[in-house]
């Protein structure tokens, strides 16, 4: 038996496999001739003119938000890990009719219940009750509710809270360091030998915006040092911008020590 | 973590309990309304007629939304080339949810269709989504046509002549033409 289908997105779909072993296997090779075709739907004329415009005029206008079981405008939708989209009431009747092998009806990745993602748009939330509309015989459970990451600020405080910090990013390794209330941060970019520091000190009592910056930059061994004093306003002020200065060239100066030698 | 998310999960678990415990598939009757199968066709008819796809089309039997006739052509550069084949297409009250049942109505010599123009195609049976819709089942089948499997024949003569390219076509012309002069 020719085995067609030559795209297989999960073990589910080779369990079910033996149950058509009888059968030509076109499934694979339709969903890549539609990848391609579907985008000539849309490229036509529309002869049915405006009159139709209400009940075609979804699938006329590219159709991104219909529903891929009823064709229709997705109510109360949900779209699956896969990233594609269905009312929750179409979903689940089709996942209650394959209960056995539970997959997306577009791309046959497996589906499950629980890790559907509800979309909330801006209009009627939660305004009908998917189960109290009337499906007989047939009783839908509420659509699953989203799910809430931790919110940024909140994983942030853990970076804050720890003194010292090794932060390696996308584009290259970036150090960070931090004294009190002294950041020195390094970042290599992309070329190795170029390389910069930058160096803030924030005063305790003067807030966030009174502070003086100090950026030493260097480049290729040739050395310029931009200083940017904001000059202070208390006395309080001076001493912390005094201490700063202090701590940030022992800083710079460990910091050269340890890349030198 | 918010303080009411815990809550809102064991809300939402508890939905999903119950109807698990009736997982059994229900009758097909009771799962849809004929009202919103009637629309999804409707609006299949709709992108058929304006996608304009070459070599396929449908409609409608009369008034009956849920019987169409289908028509294909051959494709290019295969056998069937310049030749057209009609199917009906019966659609159950519960589609797209199951397949509809899909028959050659013209009489097609090809090693995966019967004599009754029964089709052994994956997607009509247990390979079938609800995703699918008249035009992707009518495109499917007009590549089967030009690309049969042979392994699994319905049609077992027409099977082992496909080898023989020149004495398929002759073979399958000839009752072509027979069928035809046959019924009109
Ligand atoms: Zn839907
Ligand atoms: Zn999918």
């Amino acid at each position: 038996m020719i085995e067609r289908t030559a795209v297989r997105q999960d073990e589910a779909e080779s369990r079910s496999e033996k149950s058509g072993a009888d059968c030509v296997h076109e499934e694979s090779r339709m969903k890549h001739g539609e990848e391609g075709a579907s985008s000539q739907v849309h490229a036509g004329p529309n002869p049915a003119g405006g009159e139709e415009a209400s009940a075609a005029g979804s699938s006329d206008q590219g159709g991104s938000f219909d529903c891929n079981i009823c064709l229709e405008l997705a109510q109360d939708p949900v779209v699956t890990l896969c990233g594609h989209l269905f009312c929750w009431p179409c979903l689940y009747r089709w996942l209650q009719m394959h209960s056995i092998c539970q997959e997306c009806p577009v791309c046959k990745a497996s589906v499950e219940e629980e890790k559907v993602i509800p979309l909330y748009g801006r209009g009627k939330v939660n305004c009908v009750d998917p189960r109290t509309k009337a499906v007989p015989g047939l009783n839908i459970p509420q659509r699953p509710s989203g799910q809430r990451p931790e919110t940024a600020r909140q994983a942030e405080q853990h970076y804050h809270n720890s003194g010292f910090n090794f932060m390696a990013g996308p584009a290259g390794p970036a150090a960070t360091a931090r004294f009190g209330n002294i950041t020195l941060s390094a970042g290599f970019g992309l070329f190795p030998s170029l390389f910069g520091f930058q160096l803030h000190g924030f005063p305790d009592t003067g807030g966030l915006g009174g502070g003086p910056g100090i950026h030493l930059g260097t480049a290729g061994g040739l050395a310029g040092s931009h200083i940017h004093p904001t000059p202070p306003t208390s006395p309080d002020q001076q001493q912390e911008a005094l201490l700063s200065r202090l701590l940030l060239l022992l800083g710079v100066f460990v910091i050269v020590c340890l890349l030198l030698f | 973590m918010t303080g009411n998310l815990p809550q809102d999960v064991q809300q939402h678990s508890s939905s999903i309990v119950q109807p698990a415990a009736g997982k059994l598939p229900k009758p097909a009757s009771q799962l849809v309304d004929s009202h919103s199968v009637s629309r999804r066709l409707q609006s299949e008819l709709m992108s058929l007629m304006t996608c304009g796809d070459p070599g396929i089309s449908a409609f409608p039997e009369g008034d009956n939304i849920f019987s169409w006739i289908g028509t294909i052509k051959g494709s290019n550069a295969t056998v069937y080339e310049g030749l057209s084949y009609k199917l009906t297409l019966k659609f159950p009250t519960d589609y797209p949810f199951k397949p509809p049942v899909v028959k050659f109505d013209t009489l097609c010599f090809h090693p995966n269709v019967d004599q009754f123009g029964n089709i052994c195609l994956d997607i009509l049976q247990d390979k079938w989504s609800s995703a699918y819709d008249v035009r992707t089942i009518l495109l499917s089948i007009q590549s089967l046509l030009g690309e049969p499997n042979n392994d699994s024949p319905l049609n077992s003569y027409a099977a082992a002549l496909w080898a023989d390219q020149e004495e398929f076509k002759k073979v399958m012309r000839k009752q072509y033409r027979d069928a035809a002069g046959l019924t009109r």
